[in-house]
């Protein structure tokens, strides 16, 4: 390898490196996110359900 | 020469693109990982801490009902015991609202401290009652614990 092809190896990590550590950035936050949500819409749900049994449970033993 | 000329390029390139590499923001609130390992906002978790505690609820209010039909439970503790489900369920639907709301962590934190959240768990004699109220009341502190996540 001959120190221009080593310059333009350099050069072409130089070029990708920071388009890679965004992308990768992005990448991570829109999964959390996303799993985040979906997640927490599922226990609200839950919740809800478990709010409508327990308001009937206790109606029909008034 | 060659190799130290490749040596100092890579410390180079390694230097450059520490320094190109956008600067991540801090999150908002702090985060606590999750079961998945994903961070989880203090809103989340808090979520998910109001979804056990409904369950717990739920769970002991069908046992209650079906061990005061076999006349395992009293009349006045079947009656004392429904009274605190309900204050409990009511006290769950208003944080499940509070934390699904727009607002800010703050104004959830406050709002949810202003909720009155009946933490004194009734003493019954049936042990089957008793381990649920007991699961109601570790659920209860989770709860409480969650909601100091959100204080800003």
């Amino acid at each position: 390898m001959t120190t221009l092809e080593i310059l333009q190896l350099c050069n072409g990590i130089l070029a990708l490196t920071p388009p890679l550590i965004e992308a990768l950035a992005k990448i991570r936050a829109a999964v959390a996110a996303g799993n985040s949500d979906e997640a927490t819409a599922a226990l609200m749900a839950q919740i809800d359900k478990d709010h409508a049994a327990t308001l009937a449970l206790l109606a029909a033993e008034r | 020469m060659k190799q130290r000329v490749v040596a100092s390029l890579f410390a180079l390139c390694l230097m450059v693109s520490v320094a190109c590499a956008p600067k991540s923001t801090p999150p908002v609130t702090p985060a606590a990982p999750t079961a998945a390992g994903i961070q989880a906002t203090p809103t989340a978790t808090a979520i998910q801490a109001v979804a056990v505690l409904s369950s717990a609820n739920l769970a002991a209010a069908q046992s209650t009902v079906a061990l005061h039909k076999a006349g395992t439970i009293s009349d006045a503790d079947h009656r004392m015991l429904l009274s605190y489900y309900a204050s409990v369920d009511a006290a769950c639907y208003q944080a499940r609202l509070i934390l699904g709301s727009t607002q800010t962590p703050a104004e959830k934190y406050a709002a949810l401290s202003a909720l009155a959240v009946n933490i004194v768990v009734p003493q019954v004699a049936t042990p089957e009652i008793q381990t649920q109220l007991a699961a109601i009341a570790a659920s209860t502190t989770l709860l409480v614990q969650s909601i100091e996540g959100l204080h800003p």
